[in-house]
């Protein structure tokens, strides 16, 4: 039979964990608010950017920048974006595991990394590839001069040919159930197809100093957008993780101290019908 | 019947970073610190592209002036509107003026100790270039340009 002080114990050590994952859930909950806050107050700048670009693009020399010279691909760089810490259900692993399938795609490659995220420094640590930058404890930092500090790193990597193709694996916020891993290649660019007809051609723009400066600015902060979009993205889907894994293992130690109450109640009351049957047993040896 | 009026005489100005929409309104005179000058912008400019360097964007809301500091970025100008799309920008009134002077003095120190042919000599120049124009901002002053 249980031991009665055991399952006691039990009950209030499972209690306790779930005070903590449902501390966890609500503070996922406030952080992804505003995650997706920074999501859409991100978006503005990022379409018009895209527009601007695409409008000057049409009309510049545009195929010589270094940034979209196509190549035979040797060397593959991929930033892997995950996050710091665990407690978030299958976010961190779907994206190792997608960067995973991009490494085997590109067997016989020399494979660089760029990691963010104590998940993925951990994981591909003791792994043969070439790791040239890794940013751990980012969590405050998800802000644009991060963005900018990785783009300076993949752009040099790419126009000095160290890198052919630049692949980014991160993970896009669907809702706060379901984050879809996504591998999208970020280099070389790809400029948006030219609209027939769409009304921003027909603006004839006074450039200073040139089309083409203005362009390549525009082109490296378009890399910066890319990557900032893809962090807040990522911090979304994070926090939408934590909440939902949390949120079940709530669920799950309610479940539990449920199961847990009724042992303790049929084990005392086990304990009480033993003691009165010894009552009663003695009681009647006395009489007999 | 005054908005009508207003048509012709005032354009859209927006300012938006990479984090955020910064400014959104309509303004009849604004002026942006290009890289290859200041300008200012009256509406029915003539459609104009330019890049920024770090200064103070100006322009009067419900007549008072505004000043943000920008670092960098690119100005799309319209006969009707007007989009800056800044790297940094920060309205005058949310500058911290002690770190940005302490910013201001550090780099002037230290541009001071190294000459101009060093690699460090444009980004510390830059840096200067942003914390004068944040406390120019904050001032609303416009004296030194």
């Amino acid at each position: 039979m249980p031991n009665l002080k055991d399952i006691k114990r039990s009950i209030a050590s499972v209690k306790n964990t779930r005070q903590i994952t449902k501390a966890m859930k609500l503070v996922a909950a406030a952080k992804l608010r505003r995650a997706q806050e920074a999501v859409e107050a991100a978006r503005p700048y990022a379409s018009k950017m895209v527009e601007l670009m695409t409008s000057i693009a049409a009309r510049s020399d545009s195929e010589s920048h270094p940034l979209l010279s196509r190549r035979d691909v040797e060397n593959i760089l991929i930033v892997v974006l995950t996050g710091d810490k665990g407690l978030c259900g299958p976010f961190n692993n779907s994206i190792l595991k997608t960067a995973q399938q991009i490494i085997e795609e590109n067997e016989g490659k020399g494979i660089h990394l760029l990691l963010v995220g104590k998940k993925s420094v951990d994981f591909f640590r003791r792994r043969p590839f070439k790791i040239i930058k890794s940013i751990v404890d980012y969590g405050k930092r998800v802000n644009n001069a991060m963005a900018e500090e990785i783009a300076g790193e993949v752009m040099e990597s790419f126009i000095s040919e160290k890198a052919d193709v630049v692949y980014l694996v991160y993970n896009k916020f669907k809702n706060v159930v379901v984050q879809e891993p996504q591998a999208v290649s970020l280099l070389p660019l790809e400029l948006p197809p030219v609209e027939e007809g769409s009304q921003p051609q027909t603006v004839d723009y006074e450039y200073e100093p040139s089309a083409n400066e203005i362009l390549d600015d525009l082109l490296k902060s378009y890399v910066v957008s890319h990557i900032y979009h893809a962090m807040l993205e990522s911090a979304a889907s994070e926090h939408g993780a934590r909440m939902t894994a949390m949120d079940a293992a709530t669920r799950n130690a309610s479940e539990m101290i449920a199961e847990l109450t009724l042992k303790y109640n049929r084990a005392r009351q086990a304990a009480i019908t033993t003691e009165l049957i010894e009552v009663v047993a003695g009681a009647d040896a006395l009489e007999g | 019947m005054a908005d009508t009026a207003d048509i012709s005489q005032s354009f859209a100005l927006q300012i938006l970073t990479p984090s955020k929409l910064v400014e959104d309104t309509d303004v009849t005179l604004a002026t942006f610190p290009g890289v290859e000058g200041e300008f200012g912008v009256l509406p029915g400019h003539m459609p104009f592209i330019t890049n920024l360097q770090p200064g103070v964007i100006s322009y009067e809301q419900g007549g008072a002036p505004h000043y943000i500091a920008v670092s960098s970025g690119v100005v799309e100008a319209l006969p009707e509107r007007v989009i800056v799309l800044a790297r940094t920008a920060e309205p005058g009134g949310d500058v911290d003026v002690d770190r940005a002077t302490t910013t201001k003095n550090d780099c002037d120190s230290q541009l001071g100790a190294i000459s101009r042919d060093n690699d460090d000599w444009t980004r510390l120049e830059n840096k200067l270039k942003i914390a004068t124009a944040r406390i120019e901002a904050s001032q609303g002053d416009r004296s030194s340009y």
